[in-house]
């Protein structure tokens, strides 16, 4: 779990890709490579340690996808399908995600913290324990979701759904709210000072 | 190496289990309630619990240990040993310890309470309740608030802003994003609370 392996490339401060001695964006062949764990990630099997940081993701289908203990830091994806897949302890920070949908996933304890979220879909979704600090969000929908215990501190939300969920333990203290919906949620569970 | 992430839901509290890839001896940290599902993944992975790290002594974080020595009869390693009911092993401040071949740093962070340790394991940090998601760990007053700050400020700050931090509660997190948005953090490095630091009860 999380290697992190320094690139080689002297003055880079990216990890390493797995079994690799660069990043993603010192590989000689880095469009080759990028395809690779793309395929790699897009199978029926469960992986984990994969490290890809700074990619562009665009118009991906990984609905299903079986992830774990990965690391995707300051990625951009747009328009990715990640439905009904798992990414348990996935590294997502300070990422761009837009247009993406996470319906039915289980992203348990993972973390999106300082991540800029636009138009995605997060309902009917597991985020137990996932830390999404600092984000800045705008019309996305977290609805029916169970996001016991998860983190949305310092963030700034605007447009957002949390419909039906389960709030328990979470907390938004310290997040800046504009038209924030958390009808038929216990709210009152949450932590907001 | 392997990290397992255990939520106790009686206790609300964060138990980390770290072994090598194919199984063998492992340390457990902070076994805060040791449940059946706890065990099977100790089972499934072929570990056998050689080791117990304690980053400080509420029982939140240190209830299970009874059930683990009669289990596994470990070595189990605090900061106040004799706080406790089973031989524990006294660790002091920038010791590194050599536990089944996973080296382990000691970084002593009081202000919480007296005997809390972080544990430095690779590029991961095991905060117990020192360094939350968005939180520092609670104190019992002013002078304990800014111990504690200083020790995060000095000990952990200076760190490496890619390490990892895993809480004794909530979402695991990342020092980089603690420094950007722990609103307390920034808040309480930006006030006088270090000023306090100078009361002679600190100093000697």
């Amino acid at each position: 779990m999380f290697k992190c392996v320094p690139c080689a490339v002297e003055g880079c401060k990216r990890y390493a890709l797995e079994d690799m001695y660069t990043c993603l964006h010192h590989a000689e062949n880095s469009e080759e490579v990028f395809q690779s764990i793309i395929t790699s990630i897009n199978d029926t099997h469960r992986h984990r340690d994969i490290v890809m940081t700074d990619a562009r993701i665009k118009d991906f289908d990984f609905s299903g996808i079986q992830l774990s203990t990965s690391d995707f830091a300051r990625c951009v994806f747009e328009n990715v399908n990640f439905s009904n897949s798992k990414i348990q302890a996935c590294f997502f920070d300070f990422c761009i995600f837009e247009r993406c949908v996470f319906t039915g996933a289980d992203a348990r304890h993972s973390v999106v913290a300082g991540s800029k979220l636009i138009d995605c879909s997060f309902t009917d979704t597991l985020l137990i324990h996932t830390n999404f600090t600092g984000i800045d969000a705008q019309n996305c929908d977290f609805s029916s979701s169970d996001l016991y215990y998860s983190n949305f501190s310092s963030s700034h939300l605007v447009d957002i759904k949390f419909i039906d969920c389960n709030l328990k333990n979470a907390d938004f203290r310290f997040s800046d709210r504009d038209n924030v919906s958390f009808k038929y949620s216990n709210y009152e569970e949450a932590s907001f000072s | 190496m392997k990290v397992f992430f255990h939520f106790s839901l009686s206790e609300y509290s964060n138990t980390y289990l770290v072994g090598p890839e194919d199984g063998g001896d492992a340390l457990l940290i902070d076994p805060g309630h040791i449940n059946l599902e706890l065990i099977e993944r100790i089972e499934k992975n072929r570990f056998t619990i050689a080791h117990v790290l304690l980053t400080h002594r509420h029982e939140t974080h240190t209830k299970g240990l009874g059930t683990l020595v009669k289990i596994y009869n470990p070595k189990v390693y605090a900061g106040s040993p004799g706080v406790y009911d089973v031989p524990v092993i006294k660790v002091t401040d920038k010791s590194i310890m050599d536990l089944s071949g996973i080296t382990v740093e000691c970084i002593q962070v009081p202000g919480h309470t007296i005997d809390s340790f972080v544990y430095k394991i690779g590029n991961s940090l095991f905060t117990g309740d020192v360094l939350y998601a968005g939180r520092i760990g609670t104190t019992s007053g002013v002078l304990e608030k800014a111990l504690l700050l200083r020790g995060i400020k000095t000990r952990l700050l200076t760190l490496d802003e890619r390490f990892l931090v895993f809480p004794g509660h909530g979402t695991i997190t990342a020092l980089k994003i603690e420094k950007l948005f722990n609103r307390e953090l920034i808040d309480a490095m930006a006030s006088d609370d270090l000023a306090q630091l100078s009361h002679p009860s600190v100093l000697t």
